[in-house]
């Protein structure tokens, strides 16, 4: 399990290149929060560290920072900037803690499953 | 917003490039391996990607470069003026500069700034919306991908690859999951919220139990530490009782062995005073012995030999003495006189007896009187009459005895002499002093011989008066030792109690111990219950952190529950709303592309809530034509047409490049020629970038070449 918070691409790899070698199977998780902006490509990750083992899993299971999530970063005609936009909307304009906190954990996990990651358990 | 000049130094075949592009259609030609597609990527990463050296960015640094690459990309927007970009991922820098003034060098505010101006802030959403590639098109044509698919997942917005239907379905079967259980390999642990409360429950009655049991358990103990430490404090009395009645006795076997030891030693000292006053005697006896040692060592001869002699003395002497006198003359002659005498004293008393009673007339008095002196008067002649006769008798035999004596009287000499030589030489003085001292010399060897069995008899068999002191001196010991042992202070203590307190502390000690045997007994049951039925706190408290761990759990999944639902239902909302707000005008910019592309034989395109796409034919009473009918190149154009309208739609306003790599490379020489049409017409209002290999699209507008 990897904690991906504040760590870019390649220090990823090199993380999980630390456990890698040739006779290992190794399974990875991805976790921890992450900037929108930080694109982290998955297959550049399995091309590095396939290399290196025997073989290799990546489950990507990391979250988007919520201050990273900005409405201008989604276009308003794509569902994604619209699920952003109406749970942005949520949090802002509720006053209930455990509301707020849902619509939280729905953005985070929404943009999480459209960006293709794993996170569902 | 339009791509003006791109410049990287270092990127994969590119050690140095720069190209200009023209607001309108731009044509990158180039034969295969040229760096089309590395133009594509290194505009792509000049928008989006962190300059930083990682192993990543190292795979696209040029063949022997001594450095990362530099990326540097120069916009133009007609509302915002004039950008260059420039990154650089060998020092890892990004900078933003505008013509008015404005500067971005953090990465973080260059990408909002790059946002703003592109209208989009992911490399997915770009790269899926402006980019179309004739493998898109090759994958419609062969039926890998499905129109609506292709274009919901754009529509998404999300990664390549991923539609909002997908991630519904899969949050529905998660939602489902949860409520309803599953069991996997994988999540056996996770979900099944009846499961964990069922367990919760049934955990729960255990708890119970176990708490219950362990109370019990909590109880005995302090009930077994409370009833041990009675057993112990009873036990130490109980010890301590003991031990006083133990001196007790120990004390009153010293005194009996006291008493034995001292009337041993008194009797032993008697015995001693008495052996000594036998000694004493013994010795006197012998001195006195000593002093008469020829009349002890007289034999029987001698002794009868003297007591002979000593007879014939005095036979001669008694003959003598008895010869002038006559015998038997003045003794029986008297009683009857005498008798007379009294017989009338008898009958004087009874006539004055009579007369003083007045029971006799005078006569009888006088007969008596006169009988009384009659008697009187005949005994009182009797009397002198014998005396009389008697001394007449005497006076006639003396003479003849005279001579008789004279001879008896030498032969009494001549044995006093004999018996007076031989008591000289026994050293007596004469007879009567013989006799005494041949009785003393008895005596005395009588009272040696007594005194040597008394002695004999004191000192026992074998045993001599030092044996018997030295027994004497041992006994002595032996009631100095135990007298000593009275003086030790348990002893004494014990000693000091009176009858009254040891009575006391026996009762005490009696029921000490029936309570001990009770305290015993109870704690026997206590431990056998322990022992029986143990409860592990351990197993205990593994049991309350499960309970806690599944509430947690059961918490959480609840939570993360209602974190999908929500998710899945606002992904819903999300999805009507932008497909309620896109369809109409995809429809009719998909319409009117789709039209220009097929020459006019395609009248309008029409989108269902589904994304479901339908064509209809220039003539009015066609009915609608689904995609899967269409020709395979019909198919193509209809597609581009909906991405199109796609690009225009979702980028409304900011109209970005639009990147066409090569794909009307299936498409026939005519139906290029109305794409390139109506991409011409396009690039009057956006920026058209077509890479390419071939140079039929060079008429369409500035060329640019790769080596």
């Amino acid at each position: 399990v990897v904690d991906i918070s504040n760590l870019s691409q390649s220090k990823v790899i090199d993380q999980i290149q630390a456990y890698s070698h040739a006779d290992c199977i190794l399974s990875v998780e991805l976790t921890g929060l992450r900037s929108a902006s930080e694109y982290l490509d998955l297959d550049a990750i399995g091309d590095v560290i396939s290399g290196s083992c025997y073989a290799f899993h990546l489950v990507d299971r990391s979250t988007t920072r919520l201050d990273s999530l900005t409405t201008e970063q989604f276009p308003e005609m794509q569902v994604i900037g619209q699920f952003v936009r109406l749970l942005k909307a949520e949090i802002e304009s509720t006053s209930d803690p455990d509301q707020r906190r849902l619509a939280e954990h729905a953005l985070q996990l929404g943009v999480a499953l459209l960006q293709g990651k794993e996170v569902l358990r | 917003m339009r791509i003006k000049r791109m410049e990287i130094h270092h990127f994969r075949c590119f050690p140095h490039l720069r190209l200009d592009f023209v607001p309108g259609f731009n044509v990158v030609k180039g034969p295969n391996g040229a760096g089309k597609s590395t133009i594509q990527r290194a505009i792509v990463k000049a928008l989006f990607d962190r300059p930083t050296k990682t192993k990543v960015n190292e795979q696209d640094r040029s063949w022997g470069a001594p450095d990362l690459y530099t990326l540097e990309l120069e916009l133009e927007s007609s509302n915002t003026g004039r950008w260059i970009v420039r990154k650089n991922f060998e020092s890892s820098r990004t900078q933003l500069h505008a013509d008015n003034g404005d500067r971005h060098y953090a990465h973080d505010s260059v990408q909002r700034k790059l946002y703003s101006l592109i209208g989009v802030g992911a490399e997915s959403l770009y790269t899926s919306t402006v980019f179309v590639a004739q493998s898109e098109l090759a994958a419609i044509d062969d039926g890998r991908k499905d129109i609506t698919r292709s274009l919901e997942e754009r529509v998404a917005g999300g990664d390549h690859g991923i539609d909002t239907q997908t991630v519904i379905r899969k949050l529905d079967k998660a939602i489902t999951d949860y409520r309803r259980g599953y069991e996997t390999r994988t999540y056996s642990n996770f979900g099944h919220i009846a499961r964990l409360i069922t367990e919760q429950s049934e955990l729960g009655n255990r708890i119970a139990e176990l708490r219950r049991r362990f109370s019990q358990q909590v109880e005995d103990m302090e009930n077994r530490d409370r009833l041990q430490a009675r057993l112990d404090q009873s036990q130490s009395e109980l010890t301590s009782q003991s031990r006083l009645l133990e001196a007790e006795k120990q004390v009153r076997e010293i005194r009996r062995n006291l008493q034995s030891w001292s009337g041993k030693e008194q009797e032993l000292e008697e015995r001693l005073s008495t052996i000594a006053k036998a000694q004493d005697d013994l010795q006197s006896a012998a001195i006195e012995l000593q002093s008469l040692a020829a009349f002890s060592a007289l034999d029987e001869s001698e002794i009868r030999r003297l007591d002979q002699l000593h007879a014939q003395v005095e036979y001669l002497q008694s003959i003598e003495s008895t010869t002038p006198v006559l015998p038997a003359t003045n003794t029986a002659p008297t009683r009857t006189p005498v008798f007379l005498i009294g017989l009338a004293a008898v009958v004087a008393i009874g006539m004055i007896w009579l007369r003083l009673s007045d029971s006799a007339n005078i006569s009888i008095l006088v007969a008596g009187y006169v009988l009384s002196v009659l008697l009187f008067a005949v005994g009182l002649v009797w009397l002198l009459f014998n005396r009389w006769r008697t001394a007449y008798r005497n006076k006639g035999t003396n003479s003849a005895h005279l001579t008789v004596l004279g001879q008896r009287g030498q032969e009494i000499a001549s044995a006093q002499r004999a018996l007076q030589d031989s008591l000289r030489e026994l050293g007596a003085d004469n007879w009567q002093d013989y006799e005494a001292k041949r009785i003393q010399a008895r005596v005395a060897l009588t009272r040696k011989e007594q005194a040597q069995i008394r002695l004999d008899t004191l000192l026992g068999v074998n045993r001599t008066r030092d044996q018997i002191e030295q027994e004497r001196q041992q006994a002595s010991r032996e009631r100095r030792d135990l007298q000593e042992k009275l003086q030790e202070p348990n002893l004494q203590r014990v000693d000091k109690l009176t009858p009254v307190e040891l009575e006391t502390i026996a009762v005490q000690l009696q029921r000490n111990s029936a309570e001990q045997a009770q305290v015993k007994s109870d704690l026997d049951r206590i431990r056998f219950r322990l022992q029986e039925n143990p409860v592990n706190q351990h197993e205990l408290l593994q049991a309350e952190e499960r309970a806690e761990d599944l509430a947690q759990d059961i918490a959480r999944c609840q939570n993360l529950l209602a974190v999908y639902q929500h998710t899945r239902d606002t992904l819903v909302q999300a999805r009507e709303v932008t497909i309620q707000r896109l369809r109409s005008k995809l429809e009719t910019d998909a319409s009117l592309y789709f039209n220009r592309l097929t020459g006019g034989q395609y009248r309008s395109v029409s989108i269902d809530s589904e994304f479901s796409l339908r064509v209809a034919r220039a003539e009015d009473n066609e009915p609608w034509i689904e995609p899967s009918l269409l020709s395979c190149g019909t198919r193509d154009q209809l597609y581009f047409a909906a991405r199109l309208a796609l690009a225009d739609r979702i980028f409304e306003g900011r109209n970005p490049p639009l990147f066409l790599d090569d794909p009307f490379v299936s498409f026939d020489r005519q139906r290029r020629e109305l794409a390139c049409q109506l991409c011409s017409e396009i690039a009057r209002n956006r920026q058209v970038l077509l890479f390419t290999c071939s140079d039929d699209y060079d008429h369409l507008g500035h060329v640019i070449e790769l080596a």
